[in-house]
């Protein structure tokens, strides 16, 4: 009972912190930057009469590029953000379970999280759907659901993963980019089996799972990958979500953070 | 009474720099001041008191418990530590209520007793204001009321004077005085002597991580005035100069190092000594060549505060 109360009461103080904070705003301008991509991409296409290959642009902007960056930006702050600020010793020095301030914190952002991603996301997807027309670039139905499902799906496991790692780590940005950029980023890509340690790989499992169309789209985007069964794609993408909040809440329990004075 | 506080060779180091080094005390109910300059080990002695930090090596009780994530002692336990930050988006009063609602009092309880630990600070008039817009003083208070608002039995205070005009200065050290006479023990860190010696006259002394005095000041004072002080002279014959020195009733002990040409003395009366060595060696001879206080750096640690 005391976990379920200090949890929403740092939930509530989050959601109102993060609203009012640079984060908050960066992330909003990041959200809104494969919007941007979108609009002037259709512009260009239009130009040269070209269409517009939505799948493979919302792909690459959307689910490779956006979440993850955004998942990381709020996700790393979650823990991090209080040692920072050295306001920890307020809620350690409280008769409160320690995990719920990672408990707490981690729901307002993905409260904030989701709800960018969501609008980012329908937007792109419109705008790019819209470029492509009835062309063979078009998004088959259902796929821009799909995509968008896909894009909060993977913001909620990002930012467990990146939460758990601003618990333990000492600079959780840096080490985060890194993750972001040479696992999720490269390895993702490679063909075979090198990706099954991505989320990204596990996303695309879950996005093939639409249909046979999709699944060809993607092997034309980045070769041949053995991909999961789609239930099995998302039973361990829960598994993860669940393991990294574990671990973060274990750590914050144990840990000493210390704070310059 | 049962003790407040009871630390056996506590130790804490931070990779090779020594925090705090093998502190044993004991501290009773009441006011104590815990004093020490930049470096001491204050902070660290507090966090670990807190429960922010935990021993390298050693123990500490607080009100009978072992502090790390001890929720049972948080609820007896106020703290107001030394960095100056709050939340920037909150007013005050919600920044005060909402600690208190981590608590476990309800939303008008928390109310109730931050609008009431916000008077304590004088604070009253800007609680509404966001804590961003504060200036260092008004910080502290509000960081002070945090501190008291949940009435705790033990409240650790790290430098709570630091950013107050001296009128604050004076109200703060009242409402402690007023807390230790409600029966609230009360243990606050300075580098500044008199800050604390208007409030009690109880002190923990540390120095470089360690526990240099601890008693009333007069006690401190005396302890650190009386301690033998090692006197190391460079002659040009140490034997004879050590023969000479024995018998001096404030010599506790002489050690010659005749390849150094040193004789090391330990004397009880430091300014006594000088003066007679002085005149010994112009009367006398021996060659004395230079004359060094070895551990003259404890009245000046005293002395720093006192300043």
């Amino acid at each position: 009972m005391a976990l379920l109360r200090t949890t929403l009461l740092l939930f509530s103080a989050q959601l109102r912190r993060l609203l009012l904070s640079k984060r908050m705003l960066i992330c909003s301008l990041l959200c809104m930057a494969p919007v941007g991509a979108a609009i002037l991409i259709s512009i260009v296409a239009d130009a040269h009469e070209d269409d517009v290959p939505a799948f493979e642009l919302g792909w690459i902007l959307m689910i490779q590029g956006t979440v993850p960056l955004v998942a990381l930006i709020l996700g790393s702050a979650v823990v991090a953000e209080e040692v920072e600020d050295r306001t920890v010793s307020y809620l350690f020095s409280r008769p409160i379970p320690r995990a719920s301030v990672l408990l707490g914190r981690w729901l307002a952002t993905v409260v904030v999280l989701e709800l960018l991603l969501f609008s980012s996301a329908e937007i792109t997807f419109l705008l790019l759907q819209r470029g492509a027309g009835a062309s063979e670039f078009a998004l088959p139905a259902g796929m821009a659901a799909g995509m968008r499902n896909a894009c909060l799906i993977g913001g909620l496991v990002y930012s467990a993963l990146f939460a758990a790692g601003g618990a333990f780590l000492k600079h959780p940005m840096i080490v985060g980019i890194g993750y972001t950029f040479v696992v999720e980023g490269f390895l993702a890509n490679l063909p075979g089996q090198n990706g099954s340690i991505t989320i990204q790989l596990h996303l695309k499992s879950y996005l093939a799972g639409l249909g046979p169309e999709v699944l060809a789209r993607m092997e034309e985007l980045a070769g041949h990958q053995d991909l999961f069964a789609p239930e099995h794609a998302l039973r361990r993408l829960a598994f993860v979500l669940v393991g990294a909040l574990a671990l973060g809440c274990w750590t914050v329990s144990r840990r000493q953070y210390l704070l310059a004075s | 009474m049962t003790d407040v506080l009871v630390a056996r060779e506590l130790g804490r180091y931070y990779g090779q720099v020594v925090g705090l080094n093998e502190v044993s005390l004991t501290i009773g109910p009441g006011v104590t001041g815990l004093l020490g300059p930049n470096g001491a080990g204050k902070s660290t002695f507090l966090k670990l008191i807190v429960g922010e930090i935990q021993p390298t090596r050693g123990e500490v009780a607080v009100l009978g418990e072992r502090p790390f994530a001890n929720q049972r002692l948080f609820r007896r336990l106020g703290f107001c530590p030394q960095q100056d930050a709050v939340y920037e988006t909150m007013t005050g009063f919600e920044f005060v209520a909402f600690l208190l609602r981590l608590h476990g009092y309800g939303r008008a309880e928390s109310r109730e007793r931050a609008e009431r630990a916000l008077g304590r600070v004088r604070m009253t008039e800007s609680m509404h204001r966001r804590t961003g817009g504060y200036s260092k003083g008004m910080r502290q208070r509000v960081r002070i009321a945090q501190a008291i608002a949940h009435d705790p039995e033990l409240i650790v205070l790290d430098e709570p004077l630091n950013g107050l005009d001296p009128l604050g200065r004076r109200e703060i050290l009242d409402l402690m005085r007023e807390l230790g006479d409600a029966g609230v023990h009360v243990l606050i860190s300075s580098h500044v002597l008199h800050e604390v010696q208007d409030l009690t006259e109880e002190i923990v002394l540390l120095h470089r991580g360690r526990l240099l005095a601890q008693g009333t000041v007069p006690e401190v004072r005396r302890l650190l005035t009386s301690f033998p002080r090692k006197v190391e002279i460079e002659a040009l014959d140490p034997r004879r100069l050590a023969g000479a020195l024995v018998p001096w009733e404030d010599v506790r002990a002489v050690r010659i190092d005749q390849d150094a040409g040193r004789v090391t003395v330990e004397t009880a009366d430091a300014d006594r000594f000088h003066r007679r060595l002085t005149a010994l060696a112009a009367r006398d001879g021996f060659g004395v060549r230079s004359l060094e206080s070895v551990d003259a750096g404890l009245e000046a640690v005293f002395d720093y505060l006192v300043e």
